[in-house]
């Protein structure tokens, strides 16, 4: 296949060869520098080398050497280019993320790279990795952001179709969780920049141990210099959450529908060439939609079971740090049987969603209801926030003294064990009920459907009555489901429908009066050929001529739009629309039709039906002139 | 010939009389064993009803006291609301749904006005008023194009009857949310934070408790609770007031 040859990045190729040939060109100091961020990290977790060469851009690929324990995992190449007062300096940095399998203290050693020829080294670089996973789960939490910015850095996925538009990057504070713990999360998604993007959808977590709180439909949006590419980076402040115990990976990906130029845009011509520059590429483009998926790396998470050891009977599940405030009762005397709301508020960090009410400590003496729940969230993950529980209380006895204390317990995540915390009791004063109050609940009686006395819903204390008398079923069907139903509302429709055309006919033909003419004279011509057509096997002369007349008449008055009724064959030969043949025809039938009236001259079947075609000759003979 | 369609119509009238008679007789026994503390026995007789056909609101209505006395709070909600589907306006119904969810600790809000206005009656029943109203309007308006004097009263009719329609449509477009109502029928139901059975709970649901259905997908359902509560729950832990079978086309 013939190579093509773009005349545009030709000459831009020849003037940047001309321009460096021209160019008294001095290299920069050539030199190989490595950097280890950060230099002390927890067993599990990750640091990134950077090995920076400095002063050419033209150097082979590092060769680390092997160290028991560590890991050494490319994550991408930048290179840079630039000119500074005449001198051209270039470098490249390479980036690899360290993973430790074991703890202890490590030496990254010296690095090799050739650069133009010549062997360069890094020199080494000391690492400590810490062992207690246990600290793990509460390591600083500015540690690990840094090592998952490396973990899924955008710009370096180049073997991913979707690394070329972006990626994701997930920043968790910490990589030990425990099961049911809420983990504010930032979820990074990088675009490239100046991409035209179709449309964006929500991004997921790839691992099924993990839920993730619902995004916000509008981002944070920012923009952010990586490798040196310009990118928009999409920002949502989340939160995650482990299902189920053990070593799990967690990622993220999201659709993406990008605008590209469609391939196969022209066919072969002598202009190929030329028109196939992309600087036309940007006027002629067809674009067509292209659906890739982002995804950011996956790294290994530790989740672990909350402890059995210590677990109080009232824990319903909520990890975090809360506080319990204290509670506020709606009414501090009461009778017995009468109910008491009381309302109570946590506040605080922490996966409130199984943040279950405070409970009475003794409640003997107390009928209890289910609360009803109001979570305020004051972040965007809902990490942090007030949960307000509203639960109704009866003391069922005049002896109640007060409201015994609420307690609460959850899991702290940082101190690794389980908290309680009290209220204080809230002093209540109970009367004893009256006698309608205390009225015993009776047996039910069977009453009649028409009840006579119906008691207020907060009256009743039993049941009303079974009722007696057996009604009509009644069908759970739906009228609007039934065909009868669509039929009853069509049949007006269509109604008005065909009045209303009708009308808009006649305002039509109102504002057209040759259109209303010709109508007519269509009408009153099929009329009188109907006269015309019985006539004939009634042998009706008079009759016959009569309706060929008027038929006639009706149709030259349309044509030369004048009342029918005063036309006369002296008019009719004064036409000059008319040709002399149709003129002999038109006078011949006329005057037979006279002769018929004033003489009473008479023909027999055949004889009107010979004049059949020429009537009806006469007329199309006029509809085609 | 004439003997034989007389006698067809006897045998057709003596077979419903018959089947009458067999669910008044049916009817009564459940109500002799409600009466003698036969919840159970009750529940039996009033179901046998409702599974003969089209029940009526009274068995539905006996049926939801059988079982909250047999201690089913979640039915009895369930028949409660099933009856008052039938007949939104009678009291009895309404005041026994009120009893049993307060037993049951749960305190539902008043609703507003217009919530009060479209359970005034049935999704039936305002539909054939929309379509009342609907006859009313087209023949408005075909009076109008026919008519060529006294327009202006006939606009003023044509009007008022379009916003009577504009306001029934809505109203049964509200009202056909219940469609998607159900009760929690079983104790001890929680919502879901996945539609698979090991997730976790979120929060507890007691029974009787009425929820809106917003996603049915097959063994699971995303509901809602009235305090906005969402989470998915199993396919038995739920039942729709108005039943599934009668809504497929």
């Amino acid at each position: 296949m013939k190579k093509r040859i773009h005349p545009t990045p030709c000459l831009l190729l020849c003037l940047l060869g001309l321009a460096f040939g021209g160019m008294a060109c001095r290299a920069a100091e050539k030199r190989v520098s490595a950097s280890l961020e950060p230099s002390t990290l927890y067993l599990g977790q990750a640091a990134l080398l950077s090995l920076v060469v400095e002063g050419s851009a033209n150097a082979s690929a590092p060769v680390i050497p092997p160290v028991d324990g560590l890991e050494f995992r490319s994550v991408g190449q930048s290179t840079q280019l630039q000119f500074s007062n005449g001198v051209m300096s270039g470098g490249i940095t390479y980036l690899y993320q360290v993973i430790a399998s074991r703890t202890g203290d490590f030496s990254i050693p010296e690095i090799a790279v050739q650069v133009d020829g010549t062997n360069l080294k890094s020199i080494p670089i000391p690492l400590k990795v810490l062992g207690s996973p246990g600290k793990n789960a509460s390591a600083p939490a500015a540690t690990t952001p840094s090592v998952n910015a490396a973990a899924s850095q955008p710009a370096s996925q180049a073997s991913d179709p979707g690394s070329q538009v972006g990626g994701i990057q997930l920043i968790l504070p910490k990589r030990d969780f425990y099961v049911g713990e809420l983990i504010p999360t930032d979820m990074k998604v990088y675009l490239r920049e100046g991409l035209e993007i179709a449309r964006v959808s929500l991004p997921v977590l790839s691992g099924d141990a993990f839920t993730m709180s619902k995004l916000g439909e509008h981002p944070e949006r920012s923009q952010e210099v990586v490798n040196g590419r310009q990118w928009t980076v999409l920002t949502w402040h989340t939160a995650v959450s482990a299902v189920k115990a053990g070593e799990h990976s967690l990622g993220a990906k999201m659709g993406c529908t990008l605008l590209v130029v469609a391939a196969g845009r022209r066919s072969a011509s002598p202009f190929d060439d030329f028109f196939n520059d992309p600087f036309f590429d940007n006027f002629f483009q067809r674009k067509e939609e292209k659906d890739v998926t982002l995804s950011s790396r996956e790294f290994q998470v530790r989740v672990v079971p909350l402890p059995e050891e210590g677990r109080p009977s009232d824990f319903s599940g909520a990890i975090g740090e809360f506080q319990l405030n204290p509670p506020f009762v709606s009414a501090k005397e009461v009778m017995a049987g009468d109910p008491v709301t009381v309302k109570s508020t946590i506040l605080g960090t922490g996966n409130f969603d199984r943040a279950e009410s405070p409970q009475l400590t003794e409640k003997s003496h107390f009928r209890v209801y289910p609360p009803n729940a109001k979570f305020e969230p004051t972040d965007e993950a809902s990490f942090a926030g007030q949960k307000s529980f509203e639960q109704i209380l009866i003391p069922q006895s005049a002896d109640i003294q007060e409201i015994p204390p609420l307690s609460f317990s959850y899991f702290d995540p940082e101190q690794r064990k389980y908290v309680t915390l009290s209220t204080d009791p809230v002093p209540l004063h109970v009367e004893p009920a009256k006698q309608d109050h205390a009225a015993p609940v009776i047996p039910l009686p069977v009453a009649s459907n028409a009840a006579p006395h119906r008691p207020k819903p907060s009256e009743q204390t039993d049941l009303v009555g079974n009722k007696l008398e057996l009604s009509r079923s009644r069908s759970f069907d739906l009228v609007v489901r039934n065909p009868l139903f669509w039929t009853g509302a069509a049949l007006p429709f269509l109604m008005v429908l065909g009045l209303a055309g009708k009308t808009y006919r006649g305002w039509l033909l109102g504002r057209n009066p040759a259109l209303t003419r010709r109508l007519s004279a269509h009408r009153e011509i099929r009329k009188f050929l109907a006269v015309m057509e019985k006539s004939v096997p009634a042998e009706n002369t008079a009759q016959f001529f009569e309706a060929a007349r008027e038929a006639l008449k009706q149709k030259l008055g349309d044509r030369f739009a004048c009342d029918p009724a005063s036309l006369t064959l002296a008019q009719i030969e004064v036409r000059p629309e008319l040709a002399p043949e149709q003129k002999q025809q038109i006078r011949s039938l006329l005057e037979t039709a006279d002769a018929v009236l004033y003489s009473g001259q008479q023909f027999n079947a055949d004889s009107l039906a010979a004049w059949k075609p020429i009537v009806y000759g006469i007329l199309k003979e006029l509809d085609r002139t | 010939m004439k003997r034989c369609v007389r006698c067809l119509l006897m045998a057709g009238f003596f077979a419903t009389r018959l089947g009458a008679s067999q669910d008044e007789d049916l009817f009564s026994r459940g109500n002799a064993a409600f009466s003698s503390g036969k919840y159970l026995e009750a529940v039996q007789a009033f179901q046998s009803l409702t599974q003969q056909g089209d029940p009526s609101p009274e068995v539905l209505f006996n049926l939801g006291n059988s079982e909250f006395r047999a201690g089913d709070t979640g039915h009895a909600v369930l028949y409660y609301e099933r009856a008052l589907w039938m007949v939104p306006q009678d009291p009895d119904i309404r005041a026994n749904l009120k009893f049993v969810q307060r037993a049951a600790g749960i305190f539902e809000t008043e609703g507003s006005w217009w919530k009060k206005l479209v359970d005034a009656w049935t999704l039936n029943q305002w539909s054939m008023l929309a379509l009342a109203v609907w006859i009313v309007l087209c023949s408005l308006v075909a009076w109008r194009l026919v008519r060529r004097n006294r327009r202006s009263r006939l606009n003023a009719a044509v009007g008022c009857a379009a916003i009577a329609l504009a306001l029934f449509v809505t109203v049964v477009y509200l009202k056909s949310a219940d469609l998607d109502a159900a009760v929690v029928v079983v104790p001890d139901a929680s919502l879901k934070v996945a539609p698979i059975e090991n997730s976790p709970s979120l929060h507890p649901i007691p029974a009787g408790t009425r929820v809106d259905i917003k996603k049915d997908r097959g063994e699971f359902v995303y509901v809602e609770t009235l305090d906005e509560k969402r989470g998915w729950m199993k396919v038995g832990q739920v039942d729709w007031i108005v039943p599934r079978s009668r809504l497929r086309p």
